[in-house]
């Protein structure tokens, strides 16, 4: 090797920087205290705000916080009987809904991960789809399908003699649409657990004798178990704090549980805001105990190791289960997503809202697209859309970026409270949406910056609902990267800002343009946290939907409900895209 | 350029990683730190980089100061010129070979023409000159360590660090790359600091090595100098020496004996440590000599009698691992003439090079570390 | 996952395939259209002003400013279809566009006060049916004073705090029931059906917190019907509903058989062939009120105006006839609906809870029905 580089000239000499004690101090704080103030305004007010409506007795707005005379007989309202019969509701609820989700979930994901069922793939698409279709869409869908008198499945039930066959407004039909709507959840946790598992540890069983359902029993399924029961865990604390299918499957049924109870209280005349937070304050703290305890069950079993030595476990072979069970999956995407998208496009085109029987479908004229087209020629309807559209962009960017700064300060710097940063982003997750929606609207009545009944506020509470979700995302990407990538760059010359645009940016782009795109689905679909900011010319079409229910017009509430789904499978659709494109 | 670290401190979440650290490197000249995992060699590298802010001390590069903390003085790491080759290499892989390597240039805005010549100057000097367009991605461990290589190089560093340099590769590779790196490094008259865990690749590459542990440098001289007199028996346990038994040394009129502990075996040695405190024995491999046993065999001190149990063929070598009659293991190695060597289960005669034996200070019962002008003091 | 997606996409693909020859196939003729439930105007004369019906709704001056306005944002609590129909005669007489904020009353009064405490309340014309709201709003300077022309053989007790606000008509709050599932034999003629055991859990009401009409209801049923009986109804299950809305919906899905309900908004859902109908109970039924002002920030204020004159004329005390809404002229008729005829308002079936009840009673009558209906306590 020849020589062809120079003896390096010593370059000119550097003047070192004097930095003053103060100025050191204040970059080691301002990056993560600007932040901490961010969150704080996001995610802490609306708790103090919660708080100081529960131990107060004036309503929250601008001027309350100084005449507030502290109290805490809003608490009283916990002892109604209304108050503790939704206590048990939601306990029994949660329960009930977590075990079905359960089932149903791991069930599907053993299927579709580890068997040789027929169509094992299909069977991971049906595990995911329920994913599409909103809570509320579900609940719409399946309250269509299943009320007493009109419900479509009960109408061809009596037409073939079987009268009243179901009534979906009950303990069983609340848990049976929770159950399968949060089964997703279940699946993909359950799912990823048994298809990263090392398979050394299962060949292991096996080469020391383990039969094969033995080896499922002893070595497979505990480890499977922490996912299963943070699973479970996860979709309990869901389950209770969800407030859609509750008011539309519970409701109606004459059953309340603690969200519905919040949501009343609030739209009473006059508006029981104390008593409303009081409730709220008590949710918050259940929900509180039980993430807890899913943390801790979590986070002290890490079992499965995510190995590089490639994925491929043992099948099990179903012998004569195999049909039965890909019946089984097959009737679990026909509950979730056939029938409900079938009970929806029929109200939509229905003619005349009122189905009595089922005959009155066959006749000519009975089915048609006119209203559907008058609902998509609606200017109010593309205005819906549109905000919609800027509320989940505004917070898949807002948010992004701010789970990136959160991110990468919590994890690359050495700044002051930074762990302190992963703490409040993490918060909203013990928090019930009902519960930060409250919090929010009297945040943003409260402080001076005019954002209330604006599109911003909605983007500020999705940003504060969806932080955790964000922050997990992005800091999942950054953990992985190499921190020498950075510096390495530093050492040649750049500085961090440049850094960071030139190489970690770049380099996390799968992760960040998944969380983006994550969070602008849950920006669009979410409607609880949004219930109480939003004004007749900020709605949302999740809103819009729930509007169109409260009031009676089902056929409205099932066509838009429809095109809902259409635009979520859209950007759904394009995720995939540009995710492939990315990895590629 | 020289780089001079005084008083060097460091510390973690109240843990001190570097202890008050002083360390001269001379203008050229290509130092090793050489140290088990977390006995603070890297912190040290990184705190002449600057990605670490000591807590104590001084850093002088050149003439310039880059750190001091007593006067709150502070060069940021990307104005400090230093070079340094990451463990993992770090290239970037969504970049190609030539945006990777011209990446300080871009920094110090040279203008496009200089820097593509400059560019493929380093390239050609690492050897990978067909690799200008190659996305970074698809390179090898060696081709990337390379790349790495140039990247630093074409910045015209003062001074030039790498850590860990070739741990990342195989065998052969790491033979091969080990004798271009020191080329490179004498070619250019470049001080370079490495750090490393392994002594060959220190022997290799060093002009001289310090030996850390805990933070400190415990020991500093020529590689020769190091691997001929390690100062304490920790130092020879990490630097491979073979036999190693606790002894106690008694004095017969002008000679030192040394006795082994556990074992009924004395040799006269030349020199012991000062002080007192538990010592340890210490016979390299290479400096037993093994040849069959033979009746006419003469006994005496630093001539034993055992068996064989494991001849182990290393192709060039043959590694006995041998029970001798008094009790204690020991390892030879032995460079036989063909057909000259003995297998398990021979009874072999073990004689032991005049003078090598060597008795060192026995530091891993009590860690009384040697004090920072002792270690200072062996330098060359 | 590649086959996976691929799988995916061709179902996918599939599925909108399918659903665009269904399309094409299905009928996209509108439907038959609805029975007009309000008869348009005979005529309508803007040569001179505005004038329907030989009746002059504005002056020449007044109609030409509010045409060049040509809107007004309208901050309403009325139910949204009853308005639509109503605001479709208006358009249709004067070809003004109405950007409408609809709202519950109560979100209603939260909106309007926010907006108006912040200075940007972007309302021309207010519309609310809890009087208590009205005086408030009135108190705070929501609205201004204004005289129509055409406010004349008005009842008694229509103009409210010096023309701030009127009451322009009054809803009638009565029950009906599934005319599918109830035949005309058995149809009932009282208030107590709601009371009689064969229809335990087949009965529904709407919670008394949905609003002023809510609140003079429950006022009519005490003191007309008794405490007894509201204890009775509340004893009999009968399914709560967040608004009046829904209950109109579940009935006519028969998922409830008899419930509370507006006979406005029955007469349009039966134009649109829901099986509802209401009774006129022998005991009678509740009016309530409802008051429309101009908004002292009004911009588009001729357009308002117009507006106002509109809603008292007598072109349009007439359209709130035929919806089925008490009128608060004297030279126009009670409503005759399906068939029904109602009796005059000043009748004893009549019952209308005067402001000042209102008021006074509202907290504890809320109390109350909560209490005994187990709801919101």
């Amino acid at each position: 090797m020849t020589t062809t580089l120079q003896r390096p000239t010593p370059p000119p000499a550097v003047k070192p920087q004097h930095t003053s004690a103060a100025g050191r101090t204040a970059k080691k704080i301002l990056p993560s205290g600007l932040q901490l103030i961010i969150l704080a305004v996001l995610v802490l007010f609306p708790v103090g705000f919660v708080l100081l409506a529960a131990f107060t007795d004036t309503s929250p707005g601008p001027g309350s916080v100084g005449e507030a005379a502290f109290t805490v007989s809003n608490f009283k309202v916990l002892f109604t009987s209304s108050a503790l019969t939704a206590m048990l509701n939601s306990a029994l609820v949660g329960l009930g809904a977590s075990i079905v989700a359960l089932v149903i979930g791991s069930g599907m994901a053993f299927l579709a991960a580890r068997t040789n069922v027929p169509g094992r793939k299909l069977i991971y698409f049906f595990g995911i789809a329920p994913l599409f279709l909103p809570a509320l869409v579900g609940a719409l869908a399946w309250a269509q399908l299943g009320s007493p008198a009109s419900g479509f499945i009960n109408v061809v039930a009596r037409a073939v003699g079987v009268p009243d066959l179901i009534n979906i407004y009950s303990f069983g039909g609340l848990i049976f649409v929770l159950g399968l709507y949060y089964a997703p959840y279940t699946f993909l946790m359950v799912h990823s657990a048994l298809s990263l598992m090392n398979p050394d540890l299962e060949d292991a069983a096996s080469l020391h004798g383990a039969p094969l359902s033995r080896m499922l029993r002893t070595i497979t399924f505990p480890l499977v178990m922490p996912a299963i029961v943070g699973s479970g865990i996860l979709v309990f604390a869901l389950t209770v704090e969800n407030f859609p299918v509750a008011q539309v499957i519970g409701v109606p049924g004459q059953i309340d549980t603690l969200p519905t109870l919040i949501y009343r209280l609030m739209n009473a005349s006059p508006s029981r805001q104390n008593a409303a937070a009081a409730i709220a304050v008590v949710l918050t703290i259940l929900l509180m105990i039980v993430v807890f305890i899913q943390q801790r069950t979590v986070a002290k079993k890490q079992y499965t190791t995510v190995s590089g030595k490639g994925v491929r476990a043992r099948r099990v072979p179903l012998r004569q289960w195999r049909w039965p069970s890909a019946v089984a999956a097959w009737v679990y995407f026909l509950l979730a997503v056939v029938l409900p998208i079938g009970a929806l496009l029929i109200s939509a085109l229905q003619t005349s809202p009122y189905l009595g029987q089922l005959s009155q479908l066959f006749e000519p004229g009975a089915l048609s697209f006119y209203s559907m087209g008058q609902t998509l020629q609606d200017p109010d309807f593309w205005h819906v859309l549109q905000n919609s559209v800027i509320v989940g962009l505004g917070t898949a960017f807002i948010g992004t970026a701010l789970c990136f700064a959160l991110s990468y300060t919590r994890y690359r710097t050495n700044a002051w409270g930074r762990k302190w940063l992963e703490y409040i982003a993490m918060l909203p997750l013990a928090i019930p949406a009902i519960v930060l929606g409250l919090g929010l609207l009297w945040t943003w009545l409260t402080l001076p910056i005019p954002v209330y009944g604006t599109l911003i506020v909605l983007v500020i509470a999705c940003i504060a609902v969806f932080i955790p979700q964000g922050y997990r995302g992005v800091s999942s990407s950054i953990v992985q990267l190499d921190k020498d990538l950075e510096d390495s760059a530093i050492m040649l010359g750049a500085r961090r800002p440049k850094a960071i645009s030139f190489v970690t940016v770049p380099l996390l782009r799968v992760g960040l343009s998944s969380t983006f795109l994550l969070l602008l689905m849950l920006g669009m679909r979410e409607l609880t946290a949004v219930l109480f900011l939003f004004t007749s010319d900020t709605r949302l079409l999740s809103i819009a939907i729930f509007d169109a229910y409260d009031n009676g017009s089902f056929q409205q509430a099932a066509e838009l409900s429809l095109l809902y789904i259409v635009v979520i499978g859209i950007l759904a659709v394009l995720a995939r895209r540009l995710g492939a494109k990315d990895v590629a | 350029m020289k780089i001079t670290l005084e008083n060097l401190s460091l510390q973690y979440s109240g843990n001190t990683v570097v202890k008050e650290l002083d360390l001269e490197i001379a203008d050229g000249e290509s130092l090793v730190l050489l140290g088990q995992s977390g006995c603070g060699k890297t912190s040290t590298m990184r705190c002449i980089a600057g990605l670490e802010q000591p807590s104590g001390g001084r850093i002088t590069i050149g003439d310039t100061v880059v750190h001091d903390s007593e006067r709150q003085v502070s060069v940021a790491p990307y104005k400090r010129n230093v070079g340094m080759v990451f463990q993992s290499y770090a290239v970037w892989p969504h970049r190609t070979v030539a945006e990777n390597v011209g990446f300080s240039l871009k920094m110090k805005k040279v203008p496009k023409e200089e820097a593509i010549k400059r560019v493929r100057k380093a390239l050609a000097v690492v050897g990978l000159s067909d690799f200008e367009t190659r996305g970074a991605s698809q390179l090898s461990g060696g081709q990337m360590q390379r790349v790495a290589l140039a990247r630093s190089l074409v910045m015209q560093p003062s001074v030039l660090l790498l850590d860990e340099p070739l741990s990342n590769l195989d065998a052969r590779l790491r033979e091969r790359l080990r004798i271009e790196l020191r080329e490179i490094q004498l070619d250019l008259n470049l001080t370079t600091v490495y750090v490393t865990h392994d002594q060959i690749e220190a022997f290799a590459l060093a002009d001289r090595i310090a030996l850390m542990q805990h933070g400190r440098i415990v020991q500093i001289g020529t590689p020769q100098e190091i691997y001929a007199a390690p100062s304490t028996k920790s130092i020879a346990d990490f630097l491979g020496v073979g036999n190693i038994f606790p002894c106690t040394v008694s004095k017969n009129g002008h000679q030192h004996v040394a006795t082994l502990t556990d074992h009924p075996v004395s040799l006269p040695v030349v020199d012991v440590p000062d002080g007192t405190g538990p010592t340890s024995l210490c016979l390299r491999a290479e400096d037993l000599l093994v040849s069959k046993a033979l009746p006419g065999d003469p006994t005496g001190p630093g001539i034993w009698r055992g068996h064989i149990d494991v001849a182990s063929f290393q192709g060039a070598t043959v590694r006995y691992r041998i029970t001798l009659e008094q009790g204690p293991v020991v390892e030879a190695i032995a460079m036989p003439q063909a057909g000259d060597w003995l297998t398990t289960g021979d009874t072999a005669t073990v004689r032991v090079s005049p003078n090598a034996a060597q008795v060192l200070k026995d530091d891993t019962s009590s860690p009384v570390l040697t004090s920072p002008a002792a270690a200072t003091a062996v330098a060359a | 996952m590649t086959s996976t997606t691929r799988t995916i996409r061709r179902t996918g693909a599939l599925a909108v395939a399918v659903g665009i020859i269904a399309m094409a196939t299905a009928a996209c003729a509108p439907p038959p259209a609805p029975k007009e439930v309000v008869t348009p105007a005979e005529t309508v004369d803007t040569s001179n002003g505005l004038v329907v019906n030989g009746e002059q709704i504005a002056d020449k001056e007044l109609w030409d400013a509010a045409v060049a306005e040509g809107s007004i944002n309208l901050y309403t609590g009325y139910t949204e279809n009853t308005e639509a129909a109503l605001l479709k005669q208006f358009k249709a007489d004067t070809g003004l566009e109405v950007n409408v904020v609809r709202l519950t009353p109560n979100r209603l009064f939260e909106r309007i006060s926010a907006e108006y405490g912040a200075g940007k309340l972007k309302a021309d014309v207010v519309r609310t049916s809890d009087s208590g709201f009205a005086s408030a709003l009135s108190e705070k300077g929501v609205f201004q004073p204004y005289t129509p022309d055409t406010a004349i053989n008005l009842h008694d007790d229509v103009v409210f705090d010096g023309g701030n606000y009127y009451r322009t008509f009054n809803p009638i709050y009565t029950f009906g029931y599934n005319n599918a599932i109830v035949t005309p034999e058995e149809a009932p003629t009282s208030w107590e059906v709601m009371t009689d055991p064969a229809m335990k859990g087949k009965i529904g009401i709407a919670q008394v917190g949905a609003g002023g009409s809510a609140l003079a209801l429950t006022r009519f049923q005490r003191a007309v019907l008794g405490d007894e009986f509201l204890t009775a109804y509340a004893a009999n299950r009968p399914r709560i509903f967040d608004s009046l809305g829904a209950e109109l919906d579940s009935l006519a899905r028969g998922e409830v058989q008899v419930g509370t309900t507006v006979v406005s908004a029955v007469n349009l859902a039966q134009a649109r062939n829901a099986p509802v109908q209401f009774v006129i109970p022998k005991e009678g039924f509740a009016v309530y009120d409802y008051y429309t002002g101009i908004a002292s920030t009004a911009t588009n204020i001729n357009a308002a105006k117009v507006f106002m004159n509109w809603n008292l004329s007598l072109r349009g005390q007439n359209v709130f006839r035929e919806l089925g809404e008490y009128s608060v002229r004297t030279d126009v008729d009670p409503p005759l609906i399906l068939g029904e005829q109602f009796p005059p308002f000043e009748s004893e079936q009549v019952h209308r809870i005067l402001p000042p009840d209102a008021k006074g009673f509202a907290k504890e009558d809320q109390a109350m029905w909560n209490s005994l209906f187990g709801y919101n306590e």
